[in-house]
């Protein structure tokens, strides 16, 4: 007979409400402490405060905008705690037998379980929405579509995080487990991508670009968020409607991977209450992962920490780091799971096949199969190519016209065919290429000894050139806004002269505007300031006596309440002569 | 009002032992039956499934004509108490009576407080703080307020004193005879359930051996003792199980009812004859022939 009694039970239901209130309050006072530390400055910028105009805009995007991260982090926290929770009737087998002797389906105890771990979760999120709508409402301040949109976001992410760890929590037998396959599930797919790519740049020239745009990262919903979020600011301007669609895919994503869970609740046997894993055909992927997790995590340590990446790039100590770390990670996990230390001898074929892949993929790598190495775009494909020169690739270059493509391609080719003798340790200087085939895009990163020292490689010399074309050097530094006396706020000048310290010099907006328009602006034009090779030796630059001169000058503007903040980084060459006679007329130059 | 339980080819296993291999059982209705076998022999596995706990790689196991597994309307009927009990963390007695009487329409409150006076627990004590043996009391206590037509108890007096035990029996046989309540209690000793099983199965290595109601089984096996004279001789058509000799006075295990084998001896003219009451232990012993050394186990 069906009711709805067999499909929802509420006494567990109430139960667990009843039962788990630490967890919930904990995530409660967590959530309350976030709201009215973000909040508590509308108290103290009363009217009369130079901020006044732009407090009101900043408060309901300050709120939104923390939440979005402090929401994101607490829930992948407090999803896991709550479905740990919920579900840990399944853990304890004297538990489970007493719950499954009750009088209903699995459909119930699933539903009452879901149910009242999410109803706490949004809850939660109920009193903080309240919490901030009172703040807001007793200094002033109210518009309900930003609230609206921080308890949405809460929300989205608590069904995302719970729904994973609830099929996180049906997948396994005991809490340890579950906290496990939840981290890997969480960071699993990221983890491995940057660790391939990690391996892969050590071993294939050009390959250290692999992971700048991590393909996996939307499996990993905690760190696409990150990236999601770091693309909310465009111009200046908020754009958190950006993050909707992600929300939305992830909420529902959770919904599904819970839809998931019960399916797999109503095929689990019971008996498998305290095993690690309780689906049996997860067991291997949970060996291969955490192998793979140890192999790395053994070469990261022992390669990377203990011998300073000396062997890094070589074949023997990474591939015997690998076989080691996963031998480890193999047979450990499949301790766990068989709750015995005699495993050897019924797994030993499971982890030659892992070395066996591992071994594989080496010498892949290493013969360089895969083309990775050898791979240079067709002309006829190319859009644009971008130069970035150094680490952290602040110059970054991009040229669209045939005969620069032509350059830097022909260049590539150069530095495929010469890897023996231009290739460089991780501490050399680094120019990465990225081409954008119509909308795919492809980057190699080199790092290649000393670029001083190859100045006079012929093709090297030609990229050069065409990098510091006064266009090029423009599009480098130039402002992306326009300024004047009237817009120009808080303008300064960090300016070493002769040392290593920093001085700072506050410029008047009227100083500020001219020393950019009328000296550094004019140089630039002329070729005469922020060229490549006088960004990375700064030395070489300024005076015959070899100081440096390097300055930065730092000009914002407020618009729509928000502050736009711009800076050029530069170092004065000899014939820098523009920038020198205004630094001059301003008396920081003597 | 009472429920009969039907398992057949009833088949179990985990990873690559098989606790349960093609079990038959049978428990009619209203009867009060006693699963006995040794440790491992798959009583509590069989009880898990009886419950709806385990799904099982084959066979079927029906109660009252219904499958158990996910049935909520035939669990509403059936109780069991287990080997090990679960008690909510800091709950006392009134809490899970609390819990037990939302999720059981049909538990019975005033038999519950007519409880109390038996089992005499302190109501506002964490069920966790008591005795394993005052455990089982709250574990009994609430289980027969739940009005079951099937009880299922496994190892239930384990930790009970003699005199609880007592107690708890006769509130079960009350139960049975005012209810009809059908019972099926496991064991490992079988010595606990002669006096309160009318029926009886023996378990071992995941198959029952053997099946029947006492009064058969005392029915039809007999021990006697018989002085025969000089040059007399036994008749051929008894079946002897067992012989022993105290001198001239043998003693016989006899398949066959008192009757007719006091008609068979009677033709054998003796010089003396006396049927001798037999325990349960001895009937299975020799109806087993030994069919295991660990079949002793249930029973020594």
């Amino acid at each position: 007979m069906r009711t709805v009694k067999s499909y929802f039970s509420g006494t567990i239901f109430f139960r667990n409400l009843k039962r788990y209130w630490p967890i919930w309050s904990l995530y409660t006072l967590a959530l309350g402490i976030f709201v009215v530390v973000t909040l508590l400055p509308i108290f103290s910028y009363g009217r009369s405060h130079y901020y006044d105009s732009t407090a009101y805009y900043s408060m309901r995007e300050l709120l939104l905008e923390e939440g979005l991260i402090a929401g994101r982090i607490m829930n992948l926290v407090f999803g896991a705690v709550s479905a740990l929770a919920v579900f840990s009737f399944l853990y304890d087998f004297k538990q489970t037998q007493m719950i499954h002797n009750l009088p209903t389906k699995r459909e119930g105890q699933f539903f009452a379980a879901f149910a009242s771990g999410l109803t706490w979760l949004i809850g939660a999120n109920l009193i903080a929405f309240l919490l901030a709508l009172v703040m807001e409402l007793s200094a002033g301040y109210f518009e309900i579509s930003w609230l609206l949109a921080f308890f949405g976001t809460l929300c989205a992410n608590s069904i995302c995080f719970f729904g994973i760890a609830t099929l996180c929590a049906l997948l396994v037998g005991n809490k340890g487990g579950m906290l496990l396959l939840y981290g890997i599930v969480n960071f699993g797919a990221i983890v491995v991508e940057a660790l391939a790519a990690w391996a892969t740049s050590f071993f294939v020239f050009g390959a250290a670009g692999l992971w700048d745009e991590p393909v996996l990262a939307p499996l990993s919903p905690i760190v696409q968020l990150f990236y999601v979020y770091d693309n909310l600011y465009e111009s200046g301007r908020f754009l958190p409607e950006r993050m909707i669609p992600w929300l939305l895919i992830y909420a529902v994503a959770g919904l599904l991977l819970a839809a998931l869970a019960l399916l797999l609740y109503r095929r689990r046997h019971l008996e498998s209450a305290s095993e690690l894993i309780a689906v049996k055909p997860l067991r291997p992927i949970f060996r291969y992962a955490m192998a793979f997790l140890a192999s790395s995590l053994l070469c990261i340590f022992l390669l990377g920490l203990v011998f300073e990446y000396e062997y890094l790039g070589t074949f023997m100590p990474f591939l015997l780091c690998l076989l080691a770390g996963g031998f480890i990670g193999y047979f450990g996990i499949e301790m766990l799971i068989r709750k015995t230390t005699r495993v050897f001898k019924k797994s030993w074929k499971g982890f030659c096949v892992y070395a066996g892949v591992m071994l594989a993929l080496m010498l892949a790598l290493q013969f360089d199969v895969f083309g990775i190495e050898r791979y240079r775009p067709e002309p006829d494909q190319i859009t644009t190519i971008t130069v970035g020169i150094g680490y952290y690739e602040r110059e970054r270059t991009t040229f669209a016209d045939p005969e620069s493509i032509r350059v830097l391609r022909d260049w590539h080719g150069d530095v495929i065919a010469g890897k023996k003798r231009l290739k460089g340790d991780n501490y050399g200087d680094l120019i990465t290429l990225t081409y954008d085939l119509n909308g795919r895009t492809v980057t190699r990163k080199y790092y290649l000894g000393s670029i001083s020292d190859m100045i006079q490689e012929p093709l090297l010399s030609e990229m050069l050139d065409i990098l510091d074309a006064p266009d090029a050097i423009l599009q480098r530094h130039t402002f992306q806004r326009e300024y004047t006396e009237r817009n120009a706020q808080e303008n300064y000048i960090i300016f070493p002269y002769g040392d290593n310290y920093p001085s700072e010099f506050n410029l008047t907006s009227a100083e500020a505007v001219r020393l950019y328009y009328e000296g550094i602006l004019p140089d630039m034009q002329s070729g005469r300031i922020g060229t490549i090779l006088s960004e990375f030796y700064p030395y070489r630059a300024y005076d015959a006596s070899g100081n440096e001169c390097h300055i930065t000058l730092y000009l914002s503007e407020i618009v729509q309440g928000k502050e736009h903040r711009e800076y050029v980084s530069l170092n004065l060459q000899p014939d820098s002569v523009n920038t020198m006679a205004v630094l001059k007329d301003l008396g920081i130059l003597p | 009002m009472s429920l009969q339980v039907e398992v057949r080819d009833l088949v179990k296993s985990f990873d690559t032992v098989r606790a349960l291999d093609g079990f038959q059982m049978t428990v009619p209705a209203g009867t009060v039956y006693g699963l006995v076998g040794p440790n491992g022999a798959g009583k509590t596995t069989l009880i898990r499934h009886l419950t709806g706990v385990y799904r099982q790689d084959a066979g079927t196991v029906q109660i009252g004509g219904e499958r158990v597994y996910e049935n909520p309307a035939l669990k509403e009927r059936v109780i069991c108490i287990p080997d090990e009990l679960y008690f909510f963390l800091q709950a006392n007695v009134r809490d899970m009576m609390r819990f037990y009487r939302s999720v059981y329409p049909r538990f019975d409150s005033t038999h519950f407080e007519k409880l109390a006076e038996l089992f005499r627990l302190d109501m506002k004590r964490p069920v966790r703080k008591f005795s394993k043996g005052m455990q089982k009391q709250v574990a009994f206590w609430l289980a027969m307020s739940l009005r079951p037509e099937l009880l299922i108890l496994d190892e239930p007096v384990d930790g009970l004193d003699p005199v609880m035990r007592r107690q708890v029996w006769g509130v079960i046989s009350n139960d049975v005879a005012e209810r009809g309540t059908t019972v099926l209690v496991s064991s490992h000793n079988l010595r606990e359930l002669e006096d309160v099983c009318n029926y009886v199965g023996i378990m071992h290595k995941g198959k029952l051996l053997l099946e029947r109601s006492l009064r058969d089984m005392r029915g039809a096996v007999q021990k006697l003792q018989i002085l025969l004279p000089e040059g007399g001789a036994l008749p051929e058509s008894l079946e002897v199980l067992h012989r022993g000799a105290m001198g001239r006075v043998q003693s016989l295990i006899v398949r066959g009812s008192a009757e007719e084998i006091a008609e068979k001896v009677a033709g054998a003219s003796p010089i003396y004859f006396e049927l001798l009451p037999m325990s349960l232990e001895e009937i299975f012993i020799y109806e087993l022939g030994g069919a295991d050394h660990a079949i002793g186990e249930i029973i020594l």
